[in-house]
């Protein structure tokens, strides 16, 4: 799964477009757009709706490790070097209010510039002195801090914007669905790229192999403790020979009378799987 | 699929975090110098991204990242108990790198470490100066390269030279530098000190192309073991892990055969065997970091928390592995 942080409604609007999002009619909080592969949720402005959110999102769509979650938004610059329209890859994270640092992983190559962002509580104007952060918004501290969480240090994105250097009187919805509908192909089609990066699945033992673990646990009377060392030693066999059904599906129809008879047999089996 | 990893992520150190302290030390900028497509970013302390609640140590392997922090606090430690001393009285260890550049699967250090980024400690005068206070008191003997591979770095940072010019000005000072690496050429003109051990681990071929990713072959390492004794180096040898796969013992013996055709085992300093062990608890954390690793999924049995073969398959291993390089060097040599 996809899942896309935007802070209003304008800066989803080129995806919800893109990827022909619809509208979740049960999310009342928070509106929720999506697709199979995508959800994308609009927080609202500020780290700590941000953080909300992301908390509602995330905990209404359980997630794994094959997911990413991508903070898209315009930001501000001080330095006007940095060109309007220019989308950044934040590497360091600066929550204003804490003088936290947070890092996302930078694993991944990708065609943005990158560079670090300062999280204020509160719209900060040109004239600001102590801004360390080179881009400045008012979600990506939030959105780290709920969706980490959640979620690995390497799953997390926060891709922004430049909107203005510091000035926001001339920043109208419309202009931002501009800037943002002028990248939204470059980043949808990155994430493409990266996707198989988080196809890995860590489970060994399948749901249903875990029902016949449980029933050979049940057949044979076996601890909390031994049916713990059994689902490592089918672990182990699995590993080694792909499939451990045949070797356990006999004690499946045992009456095992005792808790000693039931040592007997998972000795028996041990030695069967190591 | 390698290709894709690749094409996907980005080069190793393509990013480079550096403490706001560690920009005064000249040793940052040196290494920094060696990467100058890197992006370099500031940061207030090491733990603020080395210590990160949810790493993927298996995703940060395929492009690790490179801290360069200042060490501060404890900066030599006593040995561990789980490691071998060698017969040496005041036996410690430090690390001026924490974290290491090969992938190997069993590794301890993906469950010691919540992280596959490196750290170098750019103030190694500073361990030198705690080597020094202990040497005030009695002899030391100092293993610099456990919790990282200090040789495998070396064209990085140079702490193996940095470590052997320290040996020289120290006679009661003994140093153990231990490696997988095939990097003996980055040290080759350094003097042979009396008091410096270049410790080679050394697994069989098969289980170096399977287990121990991105490290170089035995041939490799045996050319590097090779050069260092011909020039006069002190070297010890370690079949250490020994890890357990149904074809344990025909691997081994076929390893140590080759090795002792190689290298004499006359001009070996002296040779350490032991089986895989590794704390519960970070087994735990490696077993969550590499799920479908068959060596690390072995029903280990935990004794004092401490993870291991059982008694019996232990002795086996390590009775077997003692006779075979029994075969080659005197029994006062071999250490278990």
């Amino acid at each position: 799964m996809i899942y896309i942080c935007t802070a209003l409604y304008c800066e989803a609007q080129p995806f919800i477009v893109h990827l022909n999002l619809k509208k979740e009619l049960e999310s009342y909080q928070f509106q929720i757009f999506k697709n199979k592969e995508t959800v994308l949720i609009i927080t609202g402005i500020g780290k700590v709706k941000a953080a909300v959110a992301v908390t509602y999102l995330l905990l209404r769509y359980p997630v794994s490790n094959r997911d990413i979650l991508i903070n898209v938004g315009v930001c501000g610059a001080q330095d006007r070097d940095f060109l309007v329209g220019t989308v950044y890859l934040c590497n360091k994270i600066i929550d204003r209010d804490t003088k936290k640092y947070y890092f996302p992983d930078m694993l991944l190559k990708h065609p943005f510039e990158e560079n670090s962002i300062e999280t204020c509580s509160f719209v900060v104007e040109e004239d600001e002195v102590d801004i360390e952060g080179k881009l400045v918004d008012m979600e990506a501290a939030g959105i780290y801090q709920a969706a980490s969480m959640f979620l690995q240090t390497h799953q997390l994105f926060f891709l922004k914007i430049i909107s203005d250097h510091l000035c926001i009187k001339a920043l109208t919805a419309e202009k931002i669905i501009s800037l943002v509908g002028d990248q939204v192909e470059t980043i949808l089609n990155w994430v493409n790229e990266i996707i198989p990066a988080f196809s890995c699945d860590k489970n060994v033992i399948s749901k249903e192999e875990e029902k016949i673990l449980k029933k050979v646990s049940e057949a044979i009377k076996l601890t909390a403790a031994m049916e713990v060392q059994l689902k490592q030693l089918l672990i182990y066999y699995k590993l080694q020979h792909g499939d451990f059904t045949n070797v356990v599906s006999r004690y499946i129809g045992i009456e095992c009378k005792s808790k000693n008879e039931g040592k007997k047999y998972f000795e028996e089996l041990r030695k069967k799987l190591i | 699929m390698k290709s894709l990893e690749r094409n996907l992520y980005n080069l190793f150190f393509s990013h480079i975090y550096v403490e706001k302290e560690a920009l005064a030390y000249p040793g940052t900028d040196e290494i920094i110098k060696r990467f100058p497509a890197s992006k370099i970013i500031e940061i207030s302390h090491y733990k603020d991204i080395f210590s990160r609640l949810h790493q993927s140590c298996g995703m940060q392997k395929k492009s690790p990242k490179l801290i360069l922090a200042v060490k501060k606090d404890q900066l030599v430690y006593k040995g561990a108990p789980v490691c071998e001393d060698f017969g040496n009285n005041h036996f410690y260890y430090t690390s001026t790198a924490m974290n290491c550049i090969y992938d190997c699967e069993y590794c301890y250090l993906q469950g010691m470490y919540s992280t596959a980024n490196i750290v170098v400690f750019v103030n190694i005068e500073d361990v030198f100066g705690a080597v020094e206070k202990i040497l005030e008191q009695h002899s030391v003997y100092i293993s610099v390269s456990y919790d990282t591979d200090i040789l495998a770095l070396e064209h990085i940072i140079g702490h193996g030279k940095r470590w052997i010019e320290f040996s020289k000005l120290h006679k009661k000072l003994k140093i153990e530098l231990r490696t997988k690496s095939a990097n003996f050429n980055a040290i080759e003109d350094m003097i042979p000190q009396e008091n410096f051990i270049l410790s080679w681990t050394l697994s069989p071929d098969s289980y170096i192309r399977n287990y121990e990713n991105r490290t170089p072959s035995l041939a490799e390492r045996l050319s590097s073991v090779k050069t260092a004794v011909s020039r006069g180096w002190k070297v010890r040898l370690c079949f250490d892990p020994l890890i357990y796969t149904k074809e344990w013992r025909r691997l081994y013996e076929e390893m140590i055969e080759k090795v002792f055709s190689e290298v004499p085992g006359e001009k070996i300093l002296d040779n350490s065997i032991g089986v895989f062990r590794v704390s519960k608890d970070y087994l735990k954390r490696m077993k969550k970091q590499r799920g479908n690793s068959v060596i690390i999924n072995y029903p280990f049995e935990s004794v004092g928390g401490v993870c291991s073969y059982d008694e019996k398959l232990s002795q086996d291993m390590i009775c077997c592995v003692y006779n075979l390089v029994k075969k080659h060097v005197a029994e006062n040599k071999i250490y278990i």
